[in-house]
C-alpha cells in the first residue's frame, strides 16, 4: 500500500459533451464551404485543356449541352467527339440530338438566351473537327458556343 | 485539503464561436466558376458580304500553326498590337478603317429617320437591327456625356484558319485579340470613369451602362471565315 493512497478511489466527473455538436457542425460547415465541385469531365476521352489569359465566368443557371473533343486513350491520333455521354459515330447525330432537345419546353424557352453549347477541346485537335461540329450546330440553330479553358495567370 | 467538485465549463458560447467561423468562411469563400471564351456562331446564310479591305484586319493561321497578319508572316504576340492599331489609330491612316463620328445629335437624327422608315416598312429586320444599334450608341453618348468615335459597322477582325490548324492556335489568336481589345477598353474606362474596366460589375445598373458604353466604342467584332487552305 502506497503512502499516498487516498483509500477509496474517487470517480472522475463526466466531461461535458455539450460542445460536441458544435464542433461537428463547425467541421461540416467548413467542408461544405471549401468544397469545390469538380467540373464535369469526360470519361471516354483524354483532354488537355488550353490555358489563355482573357477569360470570362460562365453564366450561372444555364442550360447546356456538352461537347468533348479529344483523343481516345491509348491511341495516338484518334480524335473523337463525345456528346453528353456517348461518343458519336456520325456528325449528323449532333443535329438529331439538338432537335430532340429543343422539343423539351425547358430548353426551348431559353434557347436563344440561356442555352449554351459548352466545348471542351484538346489542344492538338485539328480545326476541321471543330468546324464540322459547328456546322451541325448552325443547322440546329444553336448559335451560342462557349469554350471551356483554364485561366493563365 | 478540502475536496472540490470540478466545475462544468460553460459551453454556451461555443455556438457563438461556431457561427462566427461559419459566417467568416461563408463570406470569404468564392466558388470558382468555370472559365470560358464565348463565341456566337454566324447564321447560315448565302449572302456574300463585300467588305472594304481597309475595314478588315486579316489574321491567318496555316496548317503548321504559323501566323500571318494582313498577308505577312508574324509572331502570335504581334496580333495584340495589330488589333490595338486597328481599333485606335490616327484618323485618316492609310489601310486602317475610317472612323464614324457619333454624337447625341447624330443619334437622335438617325433614330428619327429610322422611326419614319419603320412606319413605311414595319417588318424590315435590317431597320430594327439598325435601330437597336443606334439606341445603344445614344445610351453610350449619355453615359460619356459627349460623343465618341468608333469603327464603321462593317469593320471586323477576320480569322482564317486552315483545316489542319490546331485548336490551341485558334484559342491563342482569340486570346491575343481579346487582350488587345481589353487593354484599350481598360484605358478608355480609366480615362472616362476613373476605374479599371474589369472592376465594373455588370450586376450594378450604373456599371452596366458604363460597360455597354465602352463596348460601343471598342466592340468585339470577330469574323471566322470558312476553313480553307491558306498557303
Amino acid at each position: 500500500m502506497s503512502k499516498f493512497s487516498k483509500g477509496k478511489k474517487k470517480k472522475d466527473p463526466a466531461i461535458s459533451t455539450a460542445a460536441l455538436p458544435d464542433i461537428v457542425f463547425m467541421l461540416l460547415f467548413f467542408f461544405m464551404v471549401t468544397t469545390v465541385f469538380k467540373e464535369k469531365e469526360s470519361k471516354k476521352l483524354e483532354i488537355d485543356k488550353v490555358a489563355i489569359k482573357e477569360t470570362i465566368d460562365l453564366e450561372k443557371n444555364i442550360k447546356a449541352s456538352y461537347f468533348w473533343i479529344g483523343r481516345v486513350p491509348g491511341k495516338v491520333d484518334d480524335f473523337r467527339v463525345q456528346l453528353d455521354d456517348d461518343l458519336i459515330n456520325d456528325y449528323s447525330e449532333i443535329r438529331e440530338y439538338l432537335v430532340k432537345l429543343r422539343k423539351n419546353p425547358e430548353y426551348s424557352q431559353v434557347w436563344d438566351s440561356r442555352f449554351f453549347n459548352v466545348f471542351k477541346v484538346d489542344k492538338k485537335t485539328e480545326m476541321r473537327i471543330v468546324r464540322k461540329v459547328h456546322d451541325e450546330l448552325k443547322e440546329a440553330e444553336a448559335f451560342k458556343v462557349v469554350y471551356s479553358v483554364n485561366r493563365e495567370k | 485539503m478540502a475536496k472540490r467538485e470540478v466545475e462544468e465549463i460553460n459551453a454556451g458560447s461555443m455556438a457563438d464561436i461556431a457561427f462566427l467561423l461559419l459566417i467568416f468562411f461563408l463570406i470569404t469563400t468564392t466558388m470558382n466558376l468555370p472559365q470560358v471564351h464565348e463565341e456566337r456562331l454566324p447564321q447560315k446564310s448565302d449572302v456574300e458580304f463585300l467588305l472594304n479591305e481597309r475595314n478588315v484586319l486579316q489574321i491567318m493561321a496555316n496548317k503548321n500553326d504559323k501566323i500571318g497578319i494582313e498577308g505577312e508572316f508574324a509572331e502570335i504576340s504581334d496580333i495584340q498590337n495589330a488589333v490595338k492599331k486597328f481599333y485606335q489609330h490616327k484618323s485618316g491612316t492609310p489601310n486602317q478603317p475610317e472612323y464614324v463620328e457619333v454624337t447625341r445629335k447624330i443619334c437622335d437624327d438617325t433614330l428619327e429617320s429610322l422611326e419614319n422608315a419603320l412606319i413605311v416598312y414595319p417588318d424590315a429586320p435590317l431597320f430594327k437591327i439598325e435601330q437597336d444599334a443606334w439606341k445603344r450608341r445614344l445610351d453610350a453618348c449619355i453615359a460619356f456625356g459627349d460623343g465618341f468615335q468608333t469603327l464603321p459597322n462593317n469593320a471586323t477582325v477576320s480569322i482564317q484558319l486552315d483545316n489542319s490548324t490546331k485548336y490551341v492556335t485558334y484559342m491563342n489568336v482569340l486570346d491575343q485579340i481579346m487582350q488587345g481589345l481589353n487593354s484599350l477598353r481598360d484605358s478608355l474606362c480609366k480615362n472616362r470613369f476613373g476605374v479599371p474596366f474589369n472592376k465594373l460589375n455588370d450586376k450594378v445598373e450604373s456599371d452596366k451602362q458604363k460597360i455597354s458604353a465602352i463596348r460601343q466604342v471598342y466592340p468585339k467584332k470577330i469574323m471566322k471565315e470558312k476553313n480553307r487552305s491558306v498557303q
